[in-house]
């Protein structure tokens, strides 16, 4: 994922800082994309979504005097996202009553299209239904690092979570996913 | 899993609705007019507020300073609590249920001058107003 060179978005935060609303437009530009991708990946709706980036802006609006300059931008505001969106999360299982392995049980029900299964697309979507029917703390570093493209520690900075738990949480993410693809393919 | 991190890295990507980045910052712009605007509220009526409350003292100071300071040197503070009394009752009929519960127009004349200070304060320090209220 594309980011702003460091120099550039060091200048554009110290004149946010002074409200320039300018220089703010031009950080959101430039990472927009990446934090809805990160968040998309996190939940399921598309307007959803769309409002957890807003407010992730909006926050980091009000948090820009406090910002940290030393740490770059895109793992503080991915921060944010997965904080908002793990909220959401939350909120709504507490509502639904739901859980996310109930959901990966109802996908494997559903069974593979037979006609489609050995294409690259058809696999990838499946993976893509995969990943949504993961437990969030594991959909949060899978959008984290193949989405946003952060290393570990970047990851484990933005989740606050120790760098092993981080590789500990891809490691079973991707043999859940994994299980998930081959019990698909049958 | 390397097969899988390839697939993971090839995995279909979202794309936002092309005005997102415009919806964000007309967002972004709203409320911070609308923190702006709640900020200069605040702090006109603190200021306001302010004024009324400490006027006695300042009423005192700007009519007789000298003697008001001579006052000071020999009575202490009971004379200045007199003279705001007195014009407290000239200005502000009003203001005696508040005097009744504080019980003291010092106290009142200070939580004015503080109440004006925090105004200025608010009005002032730009940065604070970003951050959540």
């Amino acid at each position: 994922m594309k980011r702003l060179n460091r120099g550039k978005e060091l200048d554009l935060i110290q004149h946010a800082r002074l409200h320039d609303e300018r220089a703010f437009a031009e950080l959101v530009e430039a990472y927009t994309l990446a934090v809805y991708r990160i968040t998309r990946r996190m939940v399921t709706d598309t307007l959803e979504a769309e409002s957890i980036v807003q407010e992730t802006f909006w926050r980091f609006w009000q948090k820009l005097p406090r910002y940290q300059t030393d740490a770059p931008l895109l793992p503080y505001l991915a921060t944010i996202a997965s904080n908002l969106a793990r909220d959401r999360y939350r909120r709504e299982r507490w509502l639904d009553d739901g859980d996310a392995e109930n959901v990966l049980e109802n996908r494997a029900d559903e069974g593979p299209e037979p006609e489609a299964q050995f294409d690259q697309k058809q696999t990838l979507e499946r993976l893509a239904a995969a990943v949504e029917s993961l437990p969030i703390g594991y959909r949060a570093v899978i959008a984290l690092r193949y989405d946003a493209g952060l290393d570990y520690e970047e990851i484990a900075q933005a989740l606050s979570m120790p760098l092993n738990t981080v590789r500990t949480h891809l490691r079973r993410a991707k043999q859940k996913l994994k299980e998930r693809m081959e019990a698909d393919d049958g | 899993m390397d097969k899988m991190d390839r697939m993971l890295k090839l995995l279909p990507r979202h794309t936002p609705s092309a005005d997102l980045s415009a919806r964000i910052r007309a967002i972004v712009h709203r409320r911070y007019v609308q923190r702006m605007i709640l900020r200069h509220a605040l702090a006109l009526s603190c200021g306001i507020g302010g004024l009324i409350l400490a006027s006695p003292i300042l009423t005192r100071l700007d009519s007789d300073w000298s003697s008001l300071s001579a006052s000071w040197l020999i009575g202490g503070w009971n004379m200045m609590n007199m003279g705001s009394l007195e014009a407290l009752q000239n200005l502000w009929n009003g203001m005696f249920t508040v005097q009744a519960s504080i019980s003291s127009l010092l106290a009142i004349s200070v939580l004015g001058i503080l109440l004006m200070a925090f105004g200025m304060f608010f009005e002032l320090d730009r940065r604070i107003f970003q951050m959540p209220l």
